[in-house]
């Protein structure tokens, strides 16, 4: 019990950290603008400076659940603590909307085997899911698919497009 | 299930009429020295055939460039040398004035019935005698199967390996949002599509008679297996599992296959039967193993495990056991798959960070990088071993390459445009 909260604590200050400078993190510049991208397919967002009503979670970008995608690196499934904020906000959703059902999809750059990224892209869904399940998140309104490598996001043949095909997307099957 | 399996047999139907002689001849002149060893090329001379302008098929343009592929001959050009089938009027002196060792000629007859007769003779120029000669009759949509046995007879009665050209090979092409399953002829034409879908299409693998074809499709929103005959075109699903099923291998008898599940974070090997039933555990870890391969004889499973940290190739026995790791130079290798002989594993090695075609010699543990490229994947060996099949992607979309086994020839093959990925070649083609 001790242990839990005191990780709650510290996810919290992460979240707050996270929610009130998204600009200054440290990491790499394509997946941090492709997360945000992410959203602005499904959703026109909008310019928010002198809006007063209340903004849509998942489209507004100082919302830690604006960010849909994880990234890992080459090989890897291990997830990195920057994205940790961003899942445990996930986590909460999910635990206070039981209608909310989301599919995990790993998914891995061109490089490698077919097979052998198929099981890695579930390896990345599953990590996703665990860190998920960690923060709260109901097993039950949980589910992983690997796509390998046959869908990226990117289509590139370079570390940039690579980059933003090692991930594992959150898709909101429901809300 | 049994009425799949004895429907499989060759699309084709050939006639043929023949006879003759056989020798096996393995002499050579030219010595082409590569990766510190001496390999030899048979110098060789394929006159254009009789008739061929009036044939709906180039066959001897077919033949050579088979013989060209396959990195063993030497193709000494033939222009402006008269061909005669029959051996008075031989033009044994130019023949042996090029260099020629051996020399094919041969006609294209039209016959009754809309069939062509086609003949050739393998001839032995310094002795002036006939290798090998064979007769078939054959309609202009087998011509060019014609062609690739003529070219596998010349192959073999001058090397002594098996044949390797009357095969065809499977792959995927992904263009225009489509996932498109294709069989074509070991040179890559006579391209026909097996299935389409939007979803992904995944790992197609032979059976050994080349009736059937094993692969993965993400139909059901995740990577499951089917198993779908060449030849009537049913498919059925392997078994229903809970987790993704994906890289089918037959067995050396067609019966059974050796399958991966994945659930959580571990991929394990499987056998289970070919109508899905009595499925059984080979590995336990929590690792991932993929990529299976039976060794010829049916006894060993090469496959794909990162249990030591990073992607190696493994070898275990198919009836259980530990497995043994046999890739050690390098720091990630996928996609393992045996020679024909069992002696060797094609496989994909990463090298300085580029992925590149490479060779597992079992038995000595030498590796032999094949190329200087950067995105190969999915190789496998030729019926004979001779070739190896590939996709490269390092100019784009992927492409398919045929590499000889000893390096010197290199092919990329002519099907229609697209990404293609995940070719596999497939069995010789049953004589008819």
């Amino acid at each position: 019990m001790m242990k839990k909260s005191a990780a709650s604590l510290l996810l919290l200050s992460l979240l707050a950290a996270c929610a009130s400078t998204p600009t200054k993190t440290a990491q790499k510049p394509a997946p941090v603008q492709n997360m945000s991208q992410n959203q602005s397919t499904t959703n026109a967002a909008p310019a928010a400076s002198t809006q007063a009503t209340a903004l849509n979670p998942f489209t507004d970008p100082n919302n830690p659940l604006s960010h849909m995608s994880v990234y890992f690196g080459t090989n890897k499934s291990n997830i990195q603590s920057k994205y940790m904020p961003i899942l445990a906000a996930h986590a909460k959703y999910i635990a206070s909307h039981p209608s909310a059902h989301v599919r995990l999809e790993g998914n891995c750059d061109e490089r490698g085997s077919t097979e052998y990224n198929l099981a890695l892209g579930e390896r990345r869904a599953v990590a996703v899911k665990q860190v998920l399940e960690a923060d709260g998140a109901p097993a039950s309104q949980l589910q992983t698919i690997s796509y390998g490598k046959e869908k990226p996001k990117a289509l590139g043949h370079n570390e940039a497009a690579w980059a933003q095909n090692r991930r594992t997307d959150l898709d909101y099957l429901s809300k | 299930m049994n009425g799949v399996r004895s429907k499989e047999f060759g699309r084709r139907v050939l006639v043929m009429a023949a006879t003759l002689f056989f020798a096996v001849t393995a002499r050579a002149d030219l010595t082409i020295d590569i990766n510190g060893g001496s390999v030899t090329q048979i110098p060789i001379a394929v006159s254009s055939f009789d008739n061929e302008a009036m044939s709906p098929q180039p066959v001897s343009r077919i033949i050579r460039d088979d013989l060209r592929r396959i990195g063993l001959f030497r193709l000494v050009d033939s222009t402006g040398v008269a061909s005669s089938m029959s051996e008075a009027s031989m033009p044994f002196d130019a023949w042996r004035a090029r260099g020629a060792d051996a020399w094919a000629v041969g006609s294209i007859t039209p016959e009754f019935g809309g069939q062509y007769g086609v003949s050739f003779r393998l001839m032995d120029v310094a002795k002036q005698s006939q290798i090998v000669g064979y007769q078939f009759s054959a309609p202009a949509s087998q011509l060019r199967e014609v062609a690739h046995r003529i070219a596998d007879m010349i192959d073999v009665s001058m090397t002594g390996d098996g044949p390797a050209f009357n095969s065809r090979i499977a792959f995927v092409n992904y263009a225009a949002h489509r996932y498109t399953l294709q069989v074509a002829d070991s040179d890559g034409f006579d391209a026909h599509t097996v299935l389409t879908s939007k979803e992904p299409i995944m790992s197609p693998s032979w059976s050994p008679h080349g009736g059937r074809l094993a692969y993965v499709t993400f139909l059901h929103g995740k990577a499951v297996i089917y198993i779908q005959s060449l030849v009537t075109g049913k498919r059925y699903r392997l078994g229903r599992f809970k987790g993704l099923s994906s890289a089918p291998v037959f067995s050396p008898d067609g019966h059974h296959l050796c399958i991966v599940l994945t659930s959580g974070e571990a991929s394990r090997l499987y056998l289970i039967n070919d109508d899905g039933s009595d499925l059984r555990p080979l590995t336990n870890t929590d690792s991932i193993d993929t990529e299976p391969d039976f060794s010829p004889d049916g006894t060993m499973i090469a496959f794909t495990s990162d249990r030591s940290g990073s992607p190696q190739i493994y070898t275990m026995p198919s009836s259980g056991g530990q497995p043994q790791r046999v890739s050690f130079q390098g720091r990630y290798y996928v996609s393992p798959r045996y020679s024909p002989d069992g002696k060797k594993i094609v496989c994909i090695r990463k090298q300085q960070g580029q992925l590149r075609v490479t060779q597992l010699n079992l038995k000595t543990g030498r590796e032999q990088v094949m190329t200087q490229a950067s995105l190969d994947e999915s190789p496998s060996y030729a019926p004979n071993g001779k070739m190896i099949l590939f996709a490269n992607a390092d100019s784009g979309p992927g492409r398919l390459v045929v590499l000889s086994s000893n390096g010197l020839a290199r092919t990329v093959l002519k099907v229609k445009a697209g990404d293609i990925r995940d070719p596999a070649w497939g069995p010789i083609l049953p004589n008819k």
